[in-house]
């Protein structure tokens, strides 16, 4: 199942590369008949490259803050939180992180987003955020998003998109168009943040999809899911980013 | 009257049976349905929803709940303007029911919620012109029948139809097939259903509201609220107060627990208030603020609810706990208030016992109350839905920045109520009476 996910997940282009590396009878690919030597064949014959390796395309800065973000959202997941972990990033730096903190707080707004802006606000005015960035593992939700934008954040990198209450595509698109809030008033006509989304959105899933399987203690009438299983199928597709 | 009374006569009808009123709103109303009854139709419901023996929860003529004017949802509102063109023609009645079952076979039914057959006299004045009865034998008695959406069948069809038929093959006389715009939704009360009779075309009110609240569930709810007119002029009162302080803009809120009756929370804006760096949180609103501190009721004072912006109840507003369920001191003098809360926290602090007794094991903010100066932003009526409270009352309506209110001339985002989320509460504006007035800060997150 994971093989056939990888092989979703390539595009079409590097899916034809990868199978004629495994025949190499039709020499028509490009390597080979540009340079027909006998080591070129040697090596495409003998040492079948890994469907990954040749895909995976170059880890950008947005990926490593991700990968932070993620593992925030992991350490979240042991914590018995909501998998959703972020970093906000200014001039190259992580000023902060959150991770949902709700169970804890028995306060049902202290999302990673909000978590994180009351760290950095102990520490720096608010006119930091119109120079930050901020990758969270899930879209913020419609509250957060709304958040984001009366701090005034400059950019919003997520991974996957939250169809449930996300304020930045998934439900409602409280990041652009005209409203109050936000310093960053030149951008989508007046208070808006531009966001990207899918940045290792399948592995933001999964911890999600770890968590639910649990059941809500805390809830008045909690839903027995003890026939649930943690799928591992239907991921989204990651999006590079430039 | 004061208010005393008021309370008293409002917990008295509390005690009575709960037994629910489908249009409690619209009781004024009176929907004519005994004349309509009349015409046949085999496709429709008999009126029995109306004949069922309802309790109706009167209010007071001077009761302040007169002053709460529930919110419609964004569906409700879309589906009170939205129309779609549909066929009529006039057909003899006595070939009514011929025509309508052979009409079966070839349209679906829909649009239950109009009349199918309607007498000439029933037709709304805006339509009687334009459907002038067609030329007839004058002792044969028309009736209107509504036929379907334009795009369920062609004209032509439905004249080819109509000329086989055996109604009018006899006399070769084809009624003229017309088309008018009806209210494409079911309407969600007596009232409206009322005014699309006048206006678009004869309607029927069945009992339900796909779109909103159960007109049950908003007369339920609006039995359960606790001293409302008190309420909302505590945020208020927060909110000039707050405005006052500097401390942060001019909005107050307020969270009751109806089980008990208790105010769990009461805060200000707090977004001027300065840390000690020298600046303040531009999120600290007064609903999250109120939020925040109900959560932090729960968690006890071992721990923060907030560890990097300590929740406390500030700006001359403190809670007495002990006493009468809904006892709130509000003073005008901060410092004393300060002192108090310093006494407070050191008795509990000594005492391990009493910082238990402080904490309950609600979740969230669940089926709370929540009384607000003013109509919350974005980020509050997500947070609101997010602690799943289970009503809410706001003042003054911003326009600019409002989340909750629906209604065209501000967000229309109608987030109280929308079928996409995980959870909805009912929602009502308090009608400020003259005087009452606060300012607002129409550009301002509120």
């Amino acid at each position: 199942m994971l093989l056939k996910h990888l092989i979703q997940i390539l595009s079409p282009k590097m899916t034809i590369r990868i199978t004629s590396t495994t025949t190499p009878a039709t020499p028509t690919t490009t390597p080979i008949t540009a340079a027909p030597t006998e080591a070129a064949t040697i090596t495409t014959t003998t040492t079948p490259r890994s469907p990954l390796a040749p895909v995976t395309p170059p880890p950008t800065i947005h990926h490593a803050y991700m990968r932070s973000a993620l593992q925030i959202a992991t350490s979240a997941l042991q914590s018995n939180e909501v998998p959703v972990g972020c970093v906000f990033v200014h001039n190259s730096r992580i000023i902060a992180s959150g991770r949902n903190d709700t169970n804890r707080s028995l306060c049902g707004t202290r999302h990673a987003e909000l978590v994180a802006i009351d760290k950095i606000l102990a520490t720096h005015p608010p006119s930091i955020f119109k120079e930050t960035d901020l990758y969270v593992t899930v879209e913020p939700c419609i509250m957060c998003a709304s958040a984001l934008r009366q701090v005034g954040i400059r950019k919003v990198y997520f991974g996957c998109s939250n169809d449930r209450f996300g304020g930045c595509g998934g439900v409602l698109r409280v990041h652009e168009g005209d409203g109050v809030g936000g310093e960053n008033k030149s951008r989508n006509g007046g208070g808006g943040y531009e966001v990207v989304g899918g940045i290792y959105s399948s592995s933001a899933v999964v911890k999600l999809r770890e968590f639910y399987v649990q059941e809500n203690g805390r809830a008045p009438i909690a839903t027995s899911k003890k026939g649930r299983e943690l799928k591992t199928d239907n991921l989204p597709l990651d999006v590079d980013i430039l | 009257m004061s208010l005393s009374i008021r309370l008293h006569r409002l917990l008295s009808q509390r005690l009575l049976p709960l037994r629910f009123s489908s249009n409690f709103f619209l009781r004024s109303q009176d929907f004519e349905r005994h004349s309509m009854t009349n015409l046949a139709s085999p496709t429709m419901e008999s009126e029995k929803f109306f004949d069922e023996e309802e309790e109706v929860f009167l209010i007071d003529k001077d009761s302040p709940l007169h002053n709460l004017v529930p919110l419609r949802t964004l569906q409700e509102i879309r589906a009170a303007v939205e129309t779609i063109d549909v066929f009529t023609v006039p057909i003899p009645s006595r070939s009514a029911n011929a025509v309508l079952s052979s009409l079966r076979a070839i349209v679906p039914t829909s649009l239950q919620h109009l009349r199918r057959l309607v007498k000439p006299c029933y037709i709304p004045d805006s339509l009687v012109d334009f459907l002038a009865v067609p030329p007839t034998p004058p002792e044969e008695n028309i009736l209107y029948l509504l036929v379907c959406p334009v795009t369920d069948i062609s004209e032509e069809n439905l004249s080819n139809f109509l000329r086989e038929l055996p109604a009018f093959s006899a006399t070769g006389a084809i009624p003229r097939i017309m088309t008018v715009a009806v209210p494409s939704s079911q309407p969600i009360s007596a009232a409206q259903a009322t005014e699309w009779s006048a206006k678009y075309w004869p309607a029927v009110y069945k009992r339900g509201n796909p779109y909103g609240p159960h007109p049950s569930i908003v007369s339920q709810t609006l039995r359960g609220l606790i001293d409302p007119e008190n309420h909302i002029l505590l945020a208020k009162r927060i909110a000039t107060e707050t405005a006052s302080s500097g401390e942060g803009l001019g909005f107050g809120a307020v969270i009751v627990d109806p089980q008990t009756g208790q105010i769990l929370a009461a805060a200000g804006d707090a977004r001027l208030r300065c840390n000690a760096k020298g600046w303040g949180n531009p999120l600290d609103h007064a609903a999250m603020r109120a939020i925040d501190m109900v959560a932090q009721r729960r968690l006890g004072r071992t721990q923060n609810v907030r560890p990097d912006n300590k929740v406390e109840v500030w700006n001359g507003v403190y809670l007495e706990d002990e006493g009468a369920p809904t006892k709130i001191v509000v003073k005008l003098d901060g410092n004393s208030i300060i002192k108090n809360e310093d006494k407070d926290r050191n008795a509990n602090g000594e005492d391990g016992k009493e910082v238990d007794d402080r904490r309950d094991d609600g979740y969230l903010c669940h089926n709370l109350q929540v009384y607000l100066s003013h109509e919350p932003c974005v980020m509050c009526s997500m947070a609101l839905l997010h602690s799943r409270v289970g009503s809410v009352v706001f003042g003054m309506r911003m326009s600019r920045t409002g989340a909750l209110n629906a209604e065209a001339g501000g967000r229309q985002m109608g987030l109280f109520w929308r079928p996409e989320l995980n959870w909805k509460f009912v929602c009502w504006q308090w009608k400020a009476g003259p005087g009452e007035e606060i300012e607002s800060h129409e550009n301002v997150d509120a």
